[in-house]
C-alpha cells in the first residue's frame, strides 16, 4: 500500500511521488496510469477546493485485478449526491466534469455517507467491472 | 506554459506544461488576453501529457466561441488524452489529430 497525507502546499508533488511509487511497485498500461493520476488530481483538487480542512488523506492498494484508491477529506465531506448520478455536462456547460470523468474511467465509485470517504476501483485487466 | 506564433494563415498554441488544476489558471489568463483573430487555430498538445476536469473547462471556455468562426485542430495528442477529449465530447467542435 501507498498513502500520504496531501495539502494545499504539498498536492502536485505529492501526487507525482504516488504515482512514482506506484509505478515502481506494478504494472499498468497508459490508460491506466492516466486513469489512476486523474482520479487523484480529481479527488484531491475536489477537497482543495472544498473541504474545511483542505487536507486528505490518499491510500493506494492494489490486487492483480485492481487498483483500489481512496480519498479521506479531513474536513467536513461532501455533498456528493448532487454531484454524482447527474447527465453528462454537454459543451455549453463549462465545469462539471470532475467527478463524471472518474465514473466513466473507473469501474467502481462511491462515497461513504457522510462524503468523507471516496474509494475508486480501476481494472487492471481490460473489460472487468467490480460493481 | 503557452506559446502562440502567429503566422500569416494561422495561429499556433503550443501548451509546453501539462493542464491541470495547479497550472490551468494561469493559461486561462493567457488565453484570455489574446483576440484569437484568424481562421485556422492550431493547437499542439505533444508536450502536454496530462489534462484533468480544470484543463478540459479551460478547452471548452476557451474554444466554444470561437467553433463557429475558425478551423480549429488540435496535434500531438496521446491516446489517454484523446479519451478524456472524446468523453468530454471536446473531438465534436476540435478536429483532433
Amino acid at each position: 500500500m501507498i498513502q500520504a497525507q496531501l495539502n494545499e502546499t504539498n498536492y502536485s508533488m505529492m501526487i507525482s511521488a504516488m504515482l512514482e511509487e506506484l509505478d515502481r511497485c506494478i504494472q499498468l498500461d497508459d490508460m491506466q496510469k492516466y486513469t489512476v493520476q486523474l482520479v487523484l488530481w480529481e479527488l484531491v483538487s475536489n477537497v482543495i477546493r472544498h473541504s474545511t480542512k483542505k487536507c486528505a488523506n490518499v491510500y493506494i492498494s492494489w490486487s492483480d485485478e485492481t487498483v483500489v484508491i481512496e480519498v479521506i477529506d479531513l474536513g467536513e465531506g461532501f455533498e456528493w449526491e448532487k454531484q454524482l448520478n447527474v447527465r453528462p455536462p454537454d459543451l455549453t456547460n463549462q465545469g462539471g466534469r470532475g467527478l463524471f470523468l472518474i465514473q466513466q474511467l473507473a469501474t467502481h465509485f462511491s462515497f461513504d455517507e457522510k462524503g468523507k470517504r471516496a474509494i475508486v476501483m480501476i481494472a487492471r485487466k481490460k473489460g472487468e467491472k467490480y460493481d | 506554459m503557452i506559446d502562440i506564433v502567429t503566422y500569416d494563415d494561422k495561429i499556433v498554441v503550443s501548451f509546453q506544461q501539462d493542464i491541470n488544476f495547479e497550472t490551468s489558471r494561469i493559461m486561462e489568463e493567457m488565453i484570455q488576453s489574446q483576440p484569437w483573430d484568424t481562421s485556422h487555430l492550431q493547437i499542439d498538445l505533444s508536450a502536454v501529457r496530462f489534462i484533468d476536469s480544470s484543463g478540459v473547462r479551460l478547452l471548452i471556455s476557451w474554444l466554444y466561441p470561437l467553433k463557429d468562426r475558425m478551423h480549429i485542430e488540435m496535434i500531438g495528442v496521446s491516446a489517454p488524452i484523446k479519451n478524456i477529449l472524446s468523453i468530454c465530447q471536446l473531438d465534436q467542435m476540435v478536429d483532433v489529430k
